[in-house]
């Protein structure tokens, strides 16, 4: 009996010494589709911050369950429902865009799933939410870069182009408008495309007939680029800006060509403005790794991920191990209190009452010859 | 609204609608033969383009800048043949199979939208593994970009020359159905293929070549519409092909002057919507759609409403 006792003692003592557990991450991003060169930048981000900080105090790790949304709002759905109650993840980082990441606010409550999401920049994504948290500035806030932008360089008047299929780009136009009047400024016109749109020509005869002083666009960059390429070969010069959605310039030269040169957009990041000690590590490390430097969406990514993992090192205790639904209340209260947190975009501050960073700076990006150049840095 | 401004519209309009009036006949010739809806068709005029692209980028070393007339006719044309050739696969590998077990039409439809399914996301993956993400810059000589003038208006080289080849391939495919033994047999076999199998002609030879002709078409349209808009990637043939689909039906599917007549028709609307009615620009797909319940309306058959009983194409 005794004996017996002993060796049930002691394979539970191997067992939880030599077996480590494995933590769940779930990542749920799109890899495949449309935005799927977005996906796959943020995942190179994921990635390389995963190798780093894959280690928690006590021997554990966090391995990464990777699901492809497809940019699809019903494969976001069900990929979410398999890593929640399929893979029991103990919190999900994604998706990114706002219209997907909308889509599963309403299970990341009901199922109380810590959900990051790094790039999803509609307000309405976090509000009245418990388990969205953002990690990126919102459309409110890019939409008043742009407009004071516009307005300190005496672009008094603009037309807005935006897609009305998209929820992130009606926010954003929505947000510029606003804070565009408010400064004095005034909207000529709003013209709307659809995502998928190829014939810009009647927007574009609409603009050079208004013959405004700014024009901005909301928009995504595969319209981006044929956009300003119609819009340049119709003789229109005006400055043209746009948000995030565009930041892909390799894309943007590719659809535009020459057409390219000149845009702006507001940005997350810029390589060459390295904000903390741990974001030039990332940026030597990741040009080691893939050879280029990260792009907004790698640096987003891993931010997702760090504030995810940080919490999950303080919740990871042997209480909660035993019991999911707590563990993941913990984590989900620790990435809503996180006090500057060391991240690759700058320190990052969780309001915990309306889920967004407080204090998060926005880039503004040009592209000049084909290449991005670094225009201004622009705080709250 | 001055007279040039009109004209203007109405190049632009028989362009787009050129397109759509190429990718329309291959719509109505399988609608006609199989009594099938090909909806894999509009995915067809992507492989077109993407392999047009591909074929390019392997002429020039992938030195795509550099392409000079003589690559890019060899490129399109090679796109072409591959793409008549990948049609008739659909057809043998998917279709044939069902045929012959006499399946229900309701299954060739799903069928057609796996393959489909299939051919975007085969693409997708390939445009993504090799040419690093979706969209793609499609290359083209720099002759197509020439502008003419006449007066006000100015027209893009590329804006004449589409409708005329869709004129032309018109011409080409009547001759075919009317004036050549292939051509009288398809016609033959949309009457009634058991008929046609008793006379001891080789029905799958004769769809076989619907099928070639039909994806040779859809590649020609895949690529003026990427030499117009020039941007491809692997999605570009859901809404083309949605479009040419209703101008098929608007023309009267089963009749290949009508397809064509409901191309420029449907290219017209597109045009017009925007240019005449700016405000109401981002609902131009809708006013595509709008009108072709609205034909359907009053003329159920579509405009060159073919009585199936008696008349074929």
């Amino acid at each position: 009996m005794k004996k017996k006792l002993l060796a049930l003692g002691l394979s539970a003592l191997v067992a939880s010494t030599l077996m480590a557990k494995e933590i769940k991450v779930g990542i749920l991003q799109p890899l495949t589709g449309p935005i799927a060169a977005f996906g796959q930048k943020t995942l190179d981000g994921i990635k390389l911050a995963h190798e780093k900080y894959n280690k928690l105090p006590n021997g554990d790790t966090i391995k990464l369950v990777i699901v492809d949304n497809q940019f699809d709002k019903i494969q976001t759905v069900n990929g979410y429902k398999r890593l929640v109650s399929g893979e029991n993840v103990v919190a999900v980082e994604g998706p990114l865009a706002s219209s997907m990441a909308l889509a599963v606010k309403r299970f990341a409550d009901q199922t109380q799933t810590p959900t990051v999401t790094q790039i999803a920049t509609n307000p309405r994504v976090t509000k009245n939410s418990k388990y969205i948290t953002r990690a990126c500035f919102t459309d409110d806030f890019q939409g008043t870069v742009a407009a004071k932008y516009a307005l300190k360089h005496g672009l008094d008047n603009a037309v807005v182009v935006f897609d009305m299929k998209q929820d992130y780009s009606v926010g954003l136009a929505k947000a510029f408008m606003n804070s565009y009047r408010k400064g004095g400024g005034k909207i000529l016109k709003t013209l709307y495309i659809n995502t998928g749109d190829k014939d810009f020509n009647a927007q574009v005869a609409q603009i050079k007939k208004l013959n405004p002083k700014f024009i901005y666009t909301p928009i995504y960059a595969p319209e981006e680029g044929l956009f300003l390429r119609q819009l340049r070969a119709a003789g229109v010069k005006a400055p043209v800006m746009g948000g995030d959605g565009i930041a892909d310039p390799g894309l943007l030269k590719k659809l535009a060509g020459k057409a390219a040169n000149g845009v702006m957009y507001t940005d997350h990041f810029d390589a060459a403005k390295a904000p903390t000690p741990l974001s030039a590590q990332f940026i030597k490390d990741f040009k080691a790794k893939y050879g280029r430097l990260p792009s907004a969406f790698a640096a987003t990514g891993a931010d997702g991920y760090l504030l995810i993992y940080n919490a999950v090192k303080q919740c990871n205790t042997k209480a909660n191990s035993e019991n999911t639904a707590q563990f993941k209340k913990c984590v989900n209260n620790a990435i809503r209190h996180t006090k500057n947190l060391e991240a690759v975009t700058g320190y990052l501050t969780i309001d915990p009452k309306t889920g967004n960073p407080v204090n998060k700076p926005a880039v503004i990006e040009k592209i000049v010859d084909g290449r991005t150049e670094f225009v201004e840095l622009v705080k709250p | 609204m001055d007279f040039s401004f009109i004209i203007q519209q109405v190049v632009n309009g028989f362009s787009l609608g050129s397109m759509y009036a190429l990718i329309a006949i291959g719509y109505t010739l399988v609608y006609g033969v199989l009594r099938l809806i090909n909806f894999a068709h509009g995915d067809i005029m992507m492989v077109g383009a993407f392999l047009a692209f591909i074929f390019v980028g392997l002429l020039t070393g992938w030195k795509f800048e550099n392409v000079t007339m003589p690559v890019f006719l060899t490129a399109v044309g090679f796109s072409i043949i591959l793409t008549a050739f990948i049609g008739v696969l659909t057809y043998v590998t998917a279709y044939k199979p069902l045929l012959d077990k006499n399946a229900p039409k309701i299954s060739l439809l799903i069928t057609a939208i796996g393959i489909s399914f299939f051919l975007e996301s085969l693409f997708n993956v390939i445009a993504n593994q090799y040419f690093g993400g979706n969209y793609q810059s499609f290359y083209f000589p720099k002759w197509f970009s020439q502008v003419l003038h006449f007066g006000d208006v100015t027209v893009p080289i590329l804006t004449i020359l589409v409708p005329i080849i869709t004129l032309l391939l018109l011409g080409l495919v009547l001759f075919i159905l009317f004036k050549i033994k292939v051509g009288i047999a398809i016609r033959a076999l949309a009457f009634d293929i058991q008929t046609v199998k008793l006379m001891g002609a080789d029905s799958n030879k004769i769809i076989a070549f619907v099928f070639a002709l039909g994806s040779a078409l859809a590649a020609i349209g895949g690529v003026a519409y990427a030499m117009a808009y020039p941007s491809i990637d692997p999605y570009m043939g859901v809404l083309v092909g949605l479009k040419a689909f209703a101008a098929a039906v608007v023309g009267g599917i089963g009749s290949v002057t009508g397809a064509v007549i409901g191309g420029f028709i449907l290219g017209f609307v597109e045009v017009a919507i925007p240019g005449f009615l700016p405000e109401l620009g981002g609902w131009k797909d809708a006013f595509a759609f709008i009108l072709l319940i609205f034909v359907l309306l009053f003329k159920p058959t579509g405009i060159m409403g073919i009585d199936f009983e008696r008349q074929r194409f």
